[in-house]
């Protein structure tokens, strides 16, 4: 059986939940205790899966990337840092 | 199909002078008097059935605003073309903090073949590294650079360093946009606490306000009562809640509902959601304070509409049910902040 790996990002965390964005795509919700104690909302993870040749097993191990997450929040900094050279906003109260 | 929400709720809501509600096209040519033409401004603001998200939609004599856009590009794009706003301007979007329940379905309003123009966007910036907000900033990025599309800053709602922003709809709606607890708070490492504020106040301030606060909990509901001072100006006090988190326990404090008073509490709810949301707490207090609930996960869209006239009285309809209601992921919440809710 191949092995897989995907990356999570910790979209949100509640009481007992976690919102989870996987590979860029879907959002699914896991258990809180199925992360790494440290991960917070934002938080980059990289996800393996490996499965045992007989197929009895599956095992997930879900490592918390922090090179990945100042990476990605880096990038999102730089990313707003961009839409700020459009068009001049005049500033005030908006009259539609 | 939801087309038949507005028109069944102008019916019910006995707003047939406006003439929307079975009128013919020869009723609809009809000169309309000065008393019609001020009827003709009402205020009409649905908190949309989006599943376990957030999306309101309010309009204003012309004018169109959208905050949140709900989890699903598919169902705010099925509620796109329900209610007829392909080809049409959103004249402010409003993204109250970058959660993907309240984010994902903005990205449907920049799809391309929709021909959706957006004239104003505002989100508080924060990075944040989930791939569906870069592809929502990068459209917000692209028609900022065209000239097509103004972004502000939910911190700096005026681009004037004043912490309240005031948008006047075409109607005479006033919307109210005040920054969230700011980034240097400890409380604000969580993004449910950068929530932008709205408060909405009607045509006539004393037909119909609402306060609309994302998923602020508890740590940024003391900081609108306390720091913020948002009670003295603009003013909590409103006719309609909508709830915060979803109906959780932790976006609601007796202070916060005793500053707000509201008449009645809307709660944005997926009636399968993991988070125990509308938790049992949130709704004895709201209980203990003789406030109704409606919820779109047993109410469907939940519509409040005001005539916009002085004296006149706003009314609320939903697709189904009636207020108070159960639901079946209801559960009563484990959490410090909930046992009790200050």
């Amino acid at each position: 059986m191949s092995d897989s790996a995907q990356r999570w990002v910790v979209d949100s965390i509640e009481e007992s939940v976690a919102s989870v964005e996987v590979d860029g795509k879907s959002m699914i919700t896991v258990p809180r205790t199925l992360l790494p104690s440290g991960a917070r909302q934002g938080h980059v993870l990289q996800v393996k899966r490996q499965l045992s040749p007989d197929g009895m097993r599956s095992t997930l191990t879900i490592d918390l990337d922090e090179a990945a997450t100042t990476q990605a929040l880096a990038e999102s900094a730089a990313q707003v840092k961009k839409g700020v050279k459009g068009k001049r906003d005049p500033g005030g109260d908006i009259t539609l | 199909m939801l087309p038949s929400i507005g028109r069944r709720a102008l019916c019910a809501c006995g707003l047939l002078a406006l003439g929307s509600c079975g009128r013919s096209d020869a009723a609809a040519r009809q000169p309309v008097t000065t008393t019609a033409v001020v009827a003709a401004r009402p205020l009409v603001v649905r908190v949309l059935d989006v599943g376990q998200g957030d999306a309101t939609l309010i309009e204003n004599g012309g004018s169109r605003v959208l905050i949140d856009g709900g989890p699903e590009a598919s169902r705010l794009g099925y509620l796109l073309d329900s209610l007829g706003l392909n080809d049409s301007t959103f004249d402010v979007v409003i993204l109250t903090h970058p959660h993907a329940d309240h984010l994902i379905g903005l990205r449907e309003l920049f799809r391309t073949s929709r021909h959706i123009t957006v004239r104003f966007f505002f989100e508080n910036k924060d990075p944040f590294t989930t791939a569906n907000l870069r592809h929502l900033r990068d459209s917000i990025n692209a028609r900022v650079a065209r000239g097509q599309l103004i972004y502000r800053d939910t911190d700096d709602p005026c681009a004037t360093g004043a912490p309240l922003c005031t948008i006047t709809m075409k109607g005479g709606a006033k919307l109210h946009i005040l920054r969230p607890l700011p980034s240097s708070y400890a409380a604000s490492t969580n993004p449910n606490n950068r929530s932008a504020v709205v408060k909405l106040v009607g045509p006539d301030s004393a037909s119909f306000t609402m306060w609309l606060a994302g998923d602020a909990e508890q740590e940024a509901i003391g900081w609108f009562l306390g720091a913020a001072h948002y009670n003295a100006n603009p003013g909590m006090r409103v006719d309609v809640l909508k709830a915060d988190h979803h109906g959780s326990c932790n976006g609601v404090t007796n202070a916060y509902v005793n500053a707000i008073k509201p008449q009645i509490v809307a709660a944005s709810v997926g009636a399968i959601n993991a988070y125990g949301h509308m938790h049992t707490q949130a709704k004895a207090l709201y209980r203990a304070h003789a406030i109704p609930w409606y919820r779109t996960d047993q109410n469907g869209t939940i519509e409040f509409q005001s005539p916009g006239t002085p004296g006149g009285k706003f009314t609320v309809s939903v697709q189904r049910g009636k207020r108070d209601m159960k639901g079946p992921s209801d559960k009563h919440s484990t959490q410090a902040e909930c046992n009790p809710i200050p």
